[in-house]
């Protein structure tokens, strides 16, 4: 049910990312795009991406439509969400590393 | 009858030695586990520390023994409360763990303070020495906070975090490919970012891998099956590190593809 419930989010995120991203590419960005601010989607496990991978006033997007400001907090996320993961993995090897002090090992 | 009483202290001493160490360690954090056998395996026919005896790492009188024992296990089952409620604040501080995971992980801790406690009131009843030590020896037999609990709660927030990141590349994987394609960066440049996505989807179908079995092998390991499901843990923790490594390339790419094609 855990994979099942992120699988579907991403199935259903993805192609909306995808159609919005092509969407953004063959047309002139919106005059009033939503920024990474605000437009933000849940994502499994209370993580948020960007709603749309369009541009954005004030970042750098070439001709692809996808915008440097909401990658940058893609990477922002990531990087929290990876730090957060190296914390817990150090605190399990803790307890690990203690039973060396098992007498029945 | 000079040569009996040395004697009879020496073998006493011996027959609590192992149990001393243990003893000290109680209030720490090993789980240092001994016998209880340990305690009365002396050719001593007495069943109960000798007047000068020593328990663990308990000396004095009966009545002595018996309050330090107590003592001892009153701040050990502190201690491990107080792991307990550090894990159920890492719990619930984690932003990506899953609501059913969540669950069963404050079930079991809620369930291991319940029984702690009530072990603690057992031992402060207890009106002998050994059977003081005997139920102290289920602080750590019993719960394994410190060596199964406490790594299978944050394995299982890893495993958890590992695959709420694995969903949030793939959900943005799509736009990526788009724009690579669309990109009107040099060929040079639209190539290394073409590597660099294959070899992000190749590192994240790795680590979702890796990661998807880590919470079924370990939520439910339980304290009676220790030390014998112990590799499982260090089976998982290597998962996860697998996992985590290959995330971590993956990000690396995302940003090489990011500065290819300058978004």
């Amino acid at each position: 049910m855990r994979r099942l419930g992120r699988l579907g989010s991403a199935a259903l995120v993805g192609p909306a990312v995808l159609l919005i991203a092509a969407c953004g590419h063959s047309a002139p960005a919106p005059a009033s795009p939503a920024t990474a601010g605000t437009a933000q989607t849940a994502a499994a496990g209370g993580a948020t991406v960007p709603s749309a991978l369009t541009a954005t006033p004030g970042s750098t997007t070439g001709s692809t439509g996808v915008g440097s400001d909401q990658l940058n907090q893609f990477d922002n996320q990531i990087g929290n969400q990876i730090n957060q993961i190296d914390n817990q993995i150090g605190q399990a090897n803790q307890g690990l590393a203690t039973s060396e002090g098992d007498p029945t090992q | 009858m000079r040569l009996r009483h040395p004697l009879r202290v020496g073998i006493a001493t011996l027959a609590v030695t192992a149990a001393l160490g243990a003893a000290s360690a109680l209030p720490t954090m090993a789980d240092t586990s001994v016998s209880p056998s340990a305690a009365t395996s002396s050719s001593s026919p007495a069943p109960s520390p000798s007047p000068a005896g020593k328990v663990g790492g308990c000396v004095g009188s009966p009545s002595t023994i018996l309050a330090c024992i107590k003592s001892r296990a009153a701040t050990a089952i502190s201690n491990r409360e107080t792991a307990l409620q550090q894990m159920t604040t890492d719990i619930n501080n984690s932003a990506d763990i899953t609501s059913s995971d969540k669950s069963t992980l404050l079930g079991q801790i809620q369930a291991d303070e319940s029984g702690l406690t009530a072990l603690n009131a057992t031992i402060q009843a207890d009106t002998t020495a050994q059977q003081a030590w005997t139920d102290a020896q289920t602080i750590v037999t019993g719960y394994r906070v410190y060596l199964l609990e406490a790594p299978k709660v944050h394995l299982v927030i890893v495993a958890d975090t590992e695959g709420a990141v694995e969903s949030h590349i793939s959900s943005v994987m799509p736009a990526l490919q788009t724009a690579i394609t669309d990109s009107t960066a040099s060929a040079a440049n639209k190539a290394k970012a073409q590597t660099a996505y294959n070899d992000c989807s190749s590192q994240l179908a790795a680590a979702e891998s890796a990661s998807s079995g880590i919470v079924s092998e370990v939520i439910d390991l339980l304290p009676s099956g220790y030390p014998g499901n112990q590799p499982t843990l260090v089976s998982a923790r290597q998962s996860a590190e697998t996992a985590r490594q290959e995330l971590g390339t993956c990000r690396t790419d995302i940003n090489t593809i990011r500065s290819a094609l300058g978004i």
